[in-house]
């Protein structure tokens, strides 16, 4: 991994600045990456508070707590992750073990490079018009879970293809050999094999639905609406889309910056566990296959 | 025979990707591209005094007199002062409660007026008038002005100009901040970084691709524009520039690990020949390594430009949000996916406003897809040498 010279000649001071450099920046992009966690720590861990995690916003969303958001943002990302998980699965399976060189899986594969660069608030645009508007579910959990979910696809469908192929191909062969068939051989060995990364993906998935903002925009975020949904048709608030009302069109911004950074810390640690536990996990399992 | 069936189904699996960017064209184009040809006064019909002698008017002309920008005289009209009378200025001349014969008398004295402009639904224009036609072109409405108010009565202006550039500006200043930063991030990791770091700082870039954008906008709202207004004694820190870099800063780990993957592949018998021939590290990066992934880099630029194009919350929290045309970073800007996040909630569906909102969708699509589709072609096929 490491190209450094073993016997390079000696640096000369420029070659030191720039060594310095290259470090500062490198470690200084990162320290701002603490600055934020820090500064929402301090800011937001002053408002954290047992009855914030769990009571409904009073008083025009100066008081009380983030619950009904809370509870709005893990629907959400339960019904994107729960629905993209069974699709990339299967299409990341197709990719990487049964699709022959072709035409087809050419195309396939660049449709999820060319889906993953498709800005977040064109899904929502579609979203609109197809979830909420043409099959009619309203700004509903339902409509926000499944845009959310088509968002989620391409980076899911890539990690479950990258996934089946770290299966060792000899587990595989050895399988087809004693006369499995092929998709014996998917279900007994290759899918088993892959599942600790299939699942991990799914974290780190679930971490970046949970932040979205741009898709749920317009297919179910409700500006204040201090309940618990009954069911998947209802609208919700969530997270992202609370905090971003509470730093932009509250009615008393200042009275509810406090709110706002308790928010903003709550999704953050949110995401943070889920991505900081899905990244741990993946480079402990990408050292674990290296032979 | 059960397995082929079972294949089948993975296929399929692999097929919604098909279905869904078919779909997303579908409905964006079927939504959006009205825009050309629907124009937003549909079902109002614009009416002048009989003896005004003007055959047509242009849509611009009319925002001008509505807006006094502009006299009847100066179009080769009448010498009267203009009055304008649309249904969202109705009640300054008469109540929506008022008795029918009462509307009905004052909108016919409103019609002797030899300087006015109605702007009404036939069935409440006044009789004695001269319809006059305003001839409506989606495509000059949207790409020769620059001026952005899309619910302004009675004509609304809808030129995309003021959006493109401030998302052109946004992303120059992200590209300039994650292009050299990138690559420096890449070169450190590879060469310098002590091996047992190398697992904790590909951790820490995936905790910053999964930061929420809404959290990162909130931060640079509360410490980076106070630093912007300082820094450049502004009166408001909510600038093109805070955006950009804030966004630069957000595509860093796009940007770093595409290059270090390029890095990594570099055939290592190259990099022994140059260490053989006695270059040194820094000689070895400069004069062989980066020119030798050139192509990638490319190809992370672009993808780093699709990527800082359509972010859409950071944008909209810390940019200013004023659709005009700006020639300066420090200038606040609103972006294509901006504008669509902060109004696409308040246009009714099927609107005309609605309508343009997804026309600004499919450009942000079109310029999405093809900077992907760029890389995606130009890519370098050696991965691993």
């Amino acid at each position: 991994m490491l190209s450094s010279p073993r016997h390079a000649p000696p640096k000369r001071w420029g070659e030191h600045i720039a060594t310095l450099a290259v470090a500062l920046l490198s470690w200084g992009s990162i320290a701002i990456l603490a600055g934020i966690i820090g500064f929402l720590v301090y800011r937001g861990g002053q408002v954290l508070s047992w009855e914030f995690l769990t009571a409904p916003m009073r008083e025009g969303m100066q008081k009380g707590g983030i619950a009904p958001a809370l509870v709005g943002s893990l629907w959400l990302t339960a019904v994107a992750i729960l629905t993209a998980a069974f699709i990339s699965t299967a299409a990341g399976a197709y990719l990487s073990e049964f699709a022959r060189p072709s035409r087809f899986k050419n195309l396939i594969e660049f449709l999820v490079t060319t889906l993953a660069g498709i800005p977040s608030v064109v899904y929502g645009l579609f979203g609109l018009a197809l979830f909420v508007t043409a099959l009619g579910l309203g700004a509903s959990i339902l409509a926000g879970g499944l845009t959310l979910a088509l968002l989620s696809l391409p980076l899911l469908i890539r990690n479950a293809q990258e996934a089946f192929a770290a299966v060792p191909r000899a587990l595989k062969e050895a399988s087809l050999g004693i006369g499995a068939s092929e998709i014996q051989t998917f279900f007994r060995i290759t899918l088993p094999m892959a599942l600790p990364r299939i699942l991990t993906g799914l974290v780190l998935a679930s971490g970046r639905v949970l932040g979205e903002t741009a898709p749920i925009l317009f297919t179910v975020a409700a500006y204040y609406l201090p309940t618990y949904p009954h069911s998947l048709l209802e609208p919700t608030m969530a997270l992202p889309y609370h905090l971003y009302v509470l730093i932009t069109s509250g009615t008393n911004i200042q009275a509810t910056y406090p709110m706002a950074f308790g928010t903003a810390l709550v999704l953050l640690l949110l995401t943070l566990c889920l991505t900081g536990i899905a990244a741990y996990l993946r480079y402990r399992l990408k050292k674990s296959y290296r032979v | 025979m059960r397995d082929r069936w079972g294949k089948k189904a993975f296929q399929a699996a692999a097929a919604t990707t098909i279905l869904i960017l078919g779909g997303l064209t579908l409905f964006l184009f079927q939504e959006g591209l009205p825009t050309l040809w629907k124009s937003p006064y549909e079902g109002v019909t614009y009416a002048v005094h009989p003896q005004n002698p003007l055959p047509h008017l242009s849509p611009e002309a009319v925002q001008a007199l509505v807006r006094g920008e502009t006299t009847w005289t100066a179009l080769g009209g009448p010498e009267a002062p203009v009055v304008p009378v649309y249904l969202a200025n109705l009640d300054r001349y008469v109540s929506a409660h008022a008795p029918a014969p009462l509307f009905k008398h004052i909108l016919d004295s409103l019609a002797t007026l030899p300087g006015v402009l109605f702007a009404l639904p036939p069935s409440l224009l006044p009789a004695r008038t001269k319809p006059i036609d305003v001839p409506w072109n989606g495509w000059k409405a949207l790409f020769a002005s620059a001026r952005w108010s899309p619910t302004y009565e009675p004509i609304p202006s809808v030129g995309v100009w003021s959006l493109l550039i401030g998302s052109l500006w946004v992303s120059a200043i992200g590209l300039l901040v994650v292009v050299p930063l990138g690559i420096a991030m890449a070169v450190y990791v590879v060469e310098f970084l002590p091996k047992k770091l190398y697992y904790a700082i590909k951790m820490l870039w995936e905790v910053l691709a999964g930061l929420p954008s809404v959290v990162v906008g909130f931060w640079g709202l509360m410490v980076l524009v106070p630093w912007i207004q300082k820094i450049f004694h502004l009166e408001d820190g909510e600038t093109a520039l805070t955006a950009g870099i804030l966004l630069g800063w957000m595509t860093l780990p796009l940007m770093a690990s595409l290059v270090e993957e390029a890095l990594q592949a570099i055939p290592p018998l190259l990099i022994e020949s140059s260490y053989g021939l006695g270059a040194t590290q820094w000689q070895t990066i400069l004069r062989l390594k980066l020119p030798y992934i050139m192509p990638s880099i490319f190809t992370a630029t672009l993808l780093s430009a699709g990527r800082i194009l359509g972010e859409t919350m950071v944008v909209l929290i810390v940019s200013g949000n004023a659709p005009l045309l700006s020639w300066s970073p420090l200038m606040p800007v609103r972006t294509l996916p901006a504008t669509l996040a902060a109004e696409l909630g308040e246009a009714p569906v099927g609107s005309y406003h609605y309508h343009v909102l997804f026309f600004l969708g499919i450009i942000l699509f079109l310029i999405t897809v093809s900077l992907n589709a760029l890389a995606y072609v130009i890519q370098p096929k050696t991965r691993s040498a």
